[in-house]
């Protein structure tokens, strides 16, 4: 009776916290711990000096001979047991009657099956099979008769070798002895032969990983020339590189950055033409990157270059192989990031930006009229708007009246200051510019046309902001596009926002010293040792190679800014076939 | 020290903005103030006489390649010379300063800022002009080939664009207040060379030692000859009294420039240049006063010298109380400190130290230069 009242109070009193409270439930939450507080992991724990400690304990340098202890290292290396793309393929390998335990560590998706079957496994494991003879037998090196008795050189039997050269058709196999250097091969996408009893490995070329075509540049759009560009697989861009170089003296160097990600990058370079303290100063660079990881060449370009405080681009990017080929010859350097379809090309300076792949393609006479277009454009982008907020507020005298009019006209009915009336304009541009880019591409234009002329038309109408001012913005934001090289355009629109402030502070005043301070940081860069703004601060050379393009006769030498070892790029007298 | 070296033209370029300036400033309207109509005659014969004296700089100082004034006034007379000639370099550099900076503030703020305090004005110069001290002597001169051209086409195109508004008559009397104003007491007018100066500190900073003189007959050449177009432009232009008024003469200049009924106002244009200009000179000039001051001092690496200069300049230059006061130390005392300190005091280091040279050779048989100087050029 007792225990039925209490069962049943007990049920009355869950049936009202039911109804009348929020039931409890045991929520997940998960929370990473701060570095402060303890943690229950060992690792996290461990200071980064002693993760290196312990890697390096537990590093092992040398491949095993015994194939056993190679493969336990190896699980141990690639986490086998969770990762699941890593291929351990135990097999058994004969040779001269003999067999040997053989192991072949590849990555699926990144190697080649098809290459791995045909030229790998099949002659390691089938072939070999009908290659049983002595194994006494001795290899003969060579054979010679003198006084009728034949004198041969043998040598012993030697199993690698005997892979080496009898049982892998690959064209591209290397031994390696240590482990992180198989790990590499792996890692690229090869694969890498363990033989018991032998202490190192083969790395076999089966790369096999799906990659973009070449195709048409995206950005670098030009109407007369080549229309390929560089791709993300770094042996790709080297080999459409050597393909317009055409040349043996073009040298491709390897270099490997990121502690972990060990990124492949080449430095390339004209050895009969760039300059060797060039090339030793960006070799230098490269290999004195204390980093874990490299991504992109983007980032390769913030670690190398010199004044990093600074938003202007010192080096220049293309990803346009005919771009880095001429320059290639002009005896710059170029370096190439695996995974990244952009080069960098390296010293670059005022001129390079202005410059488009296109010139040099061109009638000297259409390429300087386009580089004067550009100049125009870069002064409209830096200044234009700072020099509208100028006149307006402080040398209205310098306009005409019947524009002075107009322009008063236009804003009678608009209640900000210029300032605001502008910022918000240029920010608006920017918000346009941006979402055009990241939006799918279907919508992209459709944002571009919404923000362009919709937004613009309503900010009128609704008296926010004046039409003169809408045409000042669209005028800087068309010439900001004519800006050949993305990254000093983009330094440009922003530096832009200096300007306008500077204008509104002080006018002329204020825009003319910001303009004294610009131009003397760009005086003040160097690029590699080379001056930002050469060759005309310093003066060196600047009817050869200079801003303006000579006609195709007379482009004759090379930048002596860059000190290369050959000064000419052509005789005297190019055009033989007309003046002897 | 590589950082310091500069080429020809950068050399050429430094020294015009530094003669040019003062061209934008009152110069002209001085000159024209001592000579009148004489003035182009004036301007012909001192430039022509500066010519002279900066070629004999440029051969007194062939003794001493690599060497400024500086350190062949420490070969003449020991420490004591040095930092006695150091100490007057370093306040003919911070006046020259105070008073441009002053001068050109105030001229601002007549034309733009009519409401904002003077000290607002050259405080935002004297930022920029810190700033750009920072990056270096190279960064300066470089920023100069930019610069110089534009400038010096501002003046000629304010010269040929009023060749309309002239009144050919004023040129006459050629000798305007006499021969003996024109030739004799219108040598003070030498002071226009003011620039010279800065030829004594230029030496180390040459890549081209051997070109010295090129450089420095160049630029007295070019100053030359729009100092002379700047001169004519003025007295074509006004009667007498009028160029006497209290603002940068080539202004009033510009501001008769028309073309047709569109561009009526082309004046703020030409400010624009020439404050871009002054900036040059002005971080020239600190440049120069820190260089002679750390030198003096032998505190070669210290952060703090530009912004004690500046500061001290910066409190000189509000001095003056108005613009007649300024006007004054810019046409009389900044006139004779540059006689006596630059052609006379200057020059007569250079001779004496060349005297000792060769009294010293003839007793050696050697080159005579002190260890220290040596090192010096080599650091």
């Amino acid at each position: 009776m007792e225990n039925n009242s209490k069962s049943f109070s007990e049920k009355l009193t869950n049936q009202l916290n039911n109804f009348f409270n929020k039931s409890t439930q045991n929520e997940y939450h998960f929370d990473l711990p701060d570095d402060n507080s303890n943690s229950s992991s060992v690792s996290n724990n461990l200071s980064l000096e002693q993760m290196q400690e312990n890697e390096k304990i537990s590093e092992v340098k040398n491949i095993f001979p015994s194939l056993e202890v190679s493969i336990e290292y190896i699980k141990v290396k690639y986490n086998t047991l969770i990762n699941s793309d890593i291929i351990l393929r135990e097999f058994t390998l004969s040779v001269r009657n003999r067999q040997y335990k053989a192991l072949l560590l590849f990555i699926d998706g990144m190697a080649d099956s098809k290459l791995i079957n045909d030229n790998v496994l099949h002659p390691l494991m089938l072939r070999n099979r009908a290659n049983i003879y002595d194994g006494d037998q001795e290899q003969v090196v060579s054979e010679g008769v003198a006084n009728n008795i034949t004198v041969r050189r043998v040598k012993k039997f030697n199993l690698e070798n005997y892979i080496m050269s009898n049982l892998l058709p690959q064209n591209n196999v290397k031994k390696v002895d240590t482990f992180s250097a198989a790990f590499n091969g792996v890692n690229m996408g090869n694969c890498v032969l363990f033989v018991d009893t032998i202490p190192f490995a083969f790395d076999i070329d089966v790369k096999g990983f799906k990659q973009r075509e070449v195709s048409t540049p995206n950005n670098e759009i030009i109407i007369q020339g080549p229309q390929e560009a560089f791709v993300e697989n770094i042996r790709t861009n080297t080999s459409l590189l050597r393909r317009i170089v055409n040349s043996e003296n073009l040298v491709i160097e390897n270099v490997e950055v990121g502690k972990l990600s060990k990124t492949k990058c080449t430095i390339c370079y004209m050895s009969n033409i760039a300059s060797s303290d060039l090339i030793a100063e960006v070799r230098y660079r490269i290999n004195n990157l204390e980093i874990d990881s490299l991504l992109s060449s983007g980032e390769l370009e913030q670690l190398i270059e010199e004044n990093y405080t600074c938003s202007i681009p010192q080096v220049l990017m293309t990803e346009r192989p005919d771009k880095a080929t001429k320059y290639l010859y002009g005896g710059r350097v170029v370096v190439l990031v695996n995974g990244n379809p952009y080069a960098l090309i390296l010293p670059a300076t005022l001129t390079d930006f202005i410059s488009s792949p296109e010139d040099t393609n061109l009638r000297f006479q259409f390429a300087n009229f386009l580089k004067i277009l550009r100049l125009l454009a870069i002064g409209i982008t830096l200044l234009l708007p700072g020099l509208y907020v100028a006149i307006t507020d402080f040398h209205q005298e310098l306009l005409p009246t019947e524009l002075l009019f107009s322009i008063l006209s236009s804003r009678e009915n608009v209640p900000f200051p210029i300032i605001f009336e502008i910022l918000v304009m240029e920010i608006s541009f920017e918000l346009i510019r941006e979402a055009g880019l990241r939006v799918p591409s279907p919508i992209g234009p459709t944002i571009g046309i919404v923000g362009a002329l919709v937004l613009g038309q309503a900010a009128v109408s609704a008296s926010i902001v004046s039409p003169i001012l809408i045409i000042i913005v669209a005028i800087t934001a068309i010439a900001s596009f004519a800006i050949p090289d993305f990254a000093f355009g983009f330094h440009l629109r922003l530096m832009r926002f200096a300007f306008i402030l500077l204008g509104y502070i002080a006018g002329f005043f204020g825009v003319g010293i910001g303009l004294f301070v610009y131009v003397c940081i760009l005086c003040s860069l160097k690029s590699f040792g080379v001056p930002y703004t050469a060759p005309y601060a310093p003066i060196t050379g600047v009817g050869e190679n200079g801003f303006i393009v000579n006609p195709m006769w007379r482009r004759e030498k090379r930048a002596d800014f860059l000190d290369p070892k050959r000064k000419t790029s052509q005789d005297h007298i190019s055009m033989k076939w007309k003046y002897k | 020290m590589t950082e310091k070296k500069i080429g020809n033209i950068e050399a050429i370029a430094v020294v015009l903005t530094v003669m040019i300036n003062h061209i934008i400033l009152n110069l002209p309207k001085s000159i024209i103030g001592t000579t009148s109509s004489g003035s182009i005659i004036n301007v012909i014969f001192v430039t022509l006489i500066a010519f002279i004296i900066v070629y004999l700089i440029s051969q007194l100082l062939k003794s001493f390649p690599g060497l400024d004034i500086l350190d062949i006034s420490k070969f003449l007379g020991g420490k004591a010379l040095k930092f006695i000639i150091g100490a007057l370099f370093l306040c003919y550099s911070i006046f020259t300063i105070s008073i441009v900076l002053r001068s050109f503030s105030e001229t601002l703020k007549i034309i733009f800022f009519p409401r904002t305090p003077v000290q607002i004005i050259m405080l935002l110069f004297l930022l920029a002009i810190v700033f750009v001290n920072k990056l270096g002597f190279q960064a300066m001169a470089r920023s100069n080939l930019f610069f110089t051209p534009i400038i010096l086409f501002s003046i000629l195109f304010i010269f040929v664009a009023n060749f309309g508004n002239y009144t050919v008559q004023r040129v006459f009397p050629l000798l305007g207040n006499g021969a003996v104003s024109t030739f004799l007491s219108g040598v003070s007018n030498l002071f226009a060379f003011g620039g010279i100066a800065y030829l004594y500190f230029l030496p180390p900073h040459l890549k081209e030692q051997k070109d010295y003189t090129k450089i420095a007959l160049s630029a007295i050449g070019i100053s030359g000859v729009f100092l002379l177009m700047s001169v004519t432009t003025l007295l074509l232009l006004f009667p007498l009294l009028t160029s006497s008024e209290e603002i940068l003469p080539l202004y009033l200049a510009a501001r008769f420039i028309e073309f047709g009924r569109f561009f009526q106002r082309l004046d703020a244009v030409f400010v624009f240049t020439w404050i871009i200009s002054m900036a040059c000179y002005l971080s020239l000039a600190l440049y120069f006063a820190t260089d002679i001051f750390k030198k003096i001092t032998n505190i070669q690496y210290s952060k703090w010298v530009i912004g004690l200069i500046t500061s001290i300049c910066f409190g000189i230059a509000l001095i003056p109380q108005d613009l007649k006061q300024i006007s004054f130390l810019e046409n009389n005392v900044y006139k004779y400190i540059i006689l006596i300190l630059v052609i006379g005091v200057g020059l007569g280091i250079l001779i004496f130290a060349n005297i000792k040279h060769l009294i010293l050779q003839k007793k050696k048989g050697l080159s005579v230069l002190p260890e220290e100087d040596k090192s010096y050029e080599r650091s």
